[in-house]
């Protein structure tokens, strides 16, 4: 959890992806603006040279540009890189009962593992290319439910894992617009219509 | 039910090194039989905070990756917390809150599925929409304002602030079990609520003093 979760552009130079660690705060690798939370849900932002602007998150979050995706191919989406980042994977192994009191009260994830490699989204296949071992690649297709849960992205294949993706650096909310941006084109490309909702899963209009 | 009521002393007794908690119309939450209480979410703190003040005891809907680790799932259903997968139909949960609506409990549900990002209201999750039409419940409408302000979902540090709370006028529609009849309803009793929740969360904010 950090700024950049809440702000995946820069409020400055309006470049996605871009605010990462830095020293006690967090800064635009772009523009050099820096930014650190202050009162309450305040956030503190120092433009590179320029005097210091606080404002509430959500003011700040007001000016986000809608996340754009590369240009559509004339064929609809093709294999065209939407995103990559360095990403932390864990797959849902099994289920462990709850319990209260005796009675069965539903049943809760058993995560696998975490494994390091990187997240690669296209505008027809999501890829996770771990740092040892064989790439895992899903079609767009075959996603079903997209989550976002604290700092991670839970996602839900048909018929296949739930897998759960950490970002080390990246934004995972920018993640879960990107991905929901893209299924939105896949399905207007392939005439299933408006997607209405990605929770509990993908429902169409 | 004694860790319950021990969390609800621990917050009571330590929320004054955060800030003051407002709290106004717990007269609205029905002093028995079942009941929905469905509430905005924008911290982590939120059900905390309702448990503590609400007037009833409250079994709250939560994300079943809360339960994943062993001492959770320990600890969670003593709180009075049941798992919901947010990735996948749970028709387990959804058993389990009509079971203790029939028990004559309170269950909390936030409507927006999960925190906000930017501490405003969020669409409302359809699944909960059309639980609410199928349960046939008084709704007490539950806003809460300033929990975003002491612990935003993109911080891991809590600070100070006030924080409000608004139990609001139930609302009742009759139990419609039929589907299909469900399904017409959804959109309009979407509308309706979150118009009722997005009222409650301004007077919780001028409760709040901000």
């Amino acid at each position: 959890m950090a700024i950049r979760d809440l702000l995946w552009a820069c409020p400055f130079c309006r470049a996605e992806d871009v605010i990462r660690p830095d020293g006690g705060g967090e800064a635009c690798k772009q523009c050099g603006a820096r930014f650190r939370r202050t009162h309450g849900a305040e956030i503190e932002a120092v433009p590179a040279g320029g005097q210091p602007v606080r404002r509430h998150a959500a003011d700040w979050a007001a000016e986000l540009p809608p996340v754009r995706l590369p240009a559509e191919g004339q064929g609809g989406p093709d294999d065209r890189e939407y995103r990559r980042s360095a990403a932390v994977a864990r797959l849902v192994v099994g289920y462990e009962p709850v319990r209260a009191g005796g009675e069965y009260v539903g049943r809760a994830e058993r995560f696998g593992p975490p494994v390091q490699g990187m997240l690669i989204l296209t505008g027809r296949s999501l890829t996770f290319a771990p740092t040892e071992g064989q790439p895992q690649q899903w079609p767009l297709d075959a996603v079903a439910a997209v989550q976002p849960s604290s700092s991670a992205l839970q996602i839900r294949m048909r018929g296949g894992p739930v897998v759960l993706f950490r970002f080390p650096e990246a934004s995972v909310r920018l993640w879960d617009e990107t991905i929901q941006e893209a299924l939105r084109r896949l399905y207007r490309s392939t005439g299933r219509g408006e997607i209405l909702e990605f929770q509990p899963r993908i429902s169409v209009r | 039910m004694i860790l319950y009521r021990l969390c609800q002393t621990i917050v009571r007794v330590g929320w004054p090194l955060v800030g003051r908690l407002h709290v106004r119309g717990m007269e609205n939450v029905p002093a028995s039989g079942p009941f929905l209480l469905i509430a905005n979410h924008q911290s982590v703190l939120d059900p905390i905070l309702i448990q503590t003040v609400c007037p009833r005891t409250l079994h709250t809907m939560a994300k079943s990756t809360q339960f994943a680790s062993p001492p959770m799932r320990w600890l969670m259903p003593r709180l009075k917390s049941f798992p919901v997968r947010r990735f996948e139909p749970d028709p387990q949960a959804v058993r389990l809150v009509l079971r203790r609506l029939q028990e004559g409990h309170g269950v909390g549900i936030y409507i927006e599925g999960e925190r906000s990002w930017d501490g405003r209201l969020q669409a409302p999750r359809r699944g909960t929409v059309r639980l609410i039409l199928r349960a046939g419940v008084p709704v007490v409408l539950t806003a809460i304002a300033g929990s975003y302000e002491a612990w935003p979902r993109w911080d891991r540090r809590l600070r100070r602030s006030d924080v409000a709370i608004v139990f609001g006028q139930p609302v009742q529609w009759p139990a419609m079990l039929d589907r299909a009849e469900r399904e017409a309803m959804v959109d309009a009793a979407a509308s309706d609520l979150m118009s009722r929740l997005s009222d409650l969360l301004d007077a919780a904010r001028r409760l709040r003093g901000g």
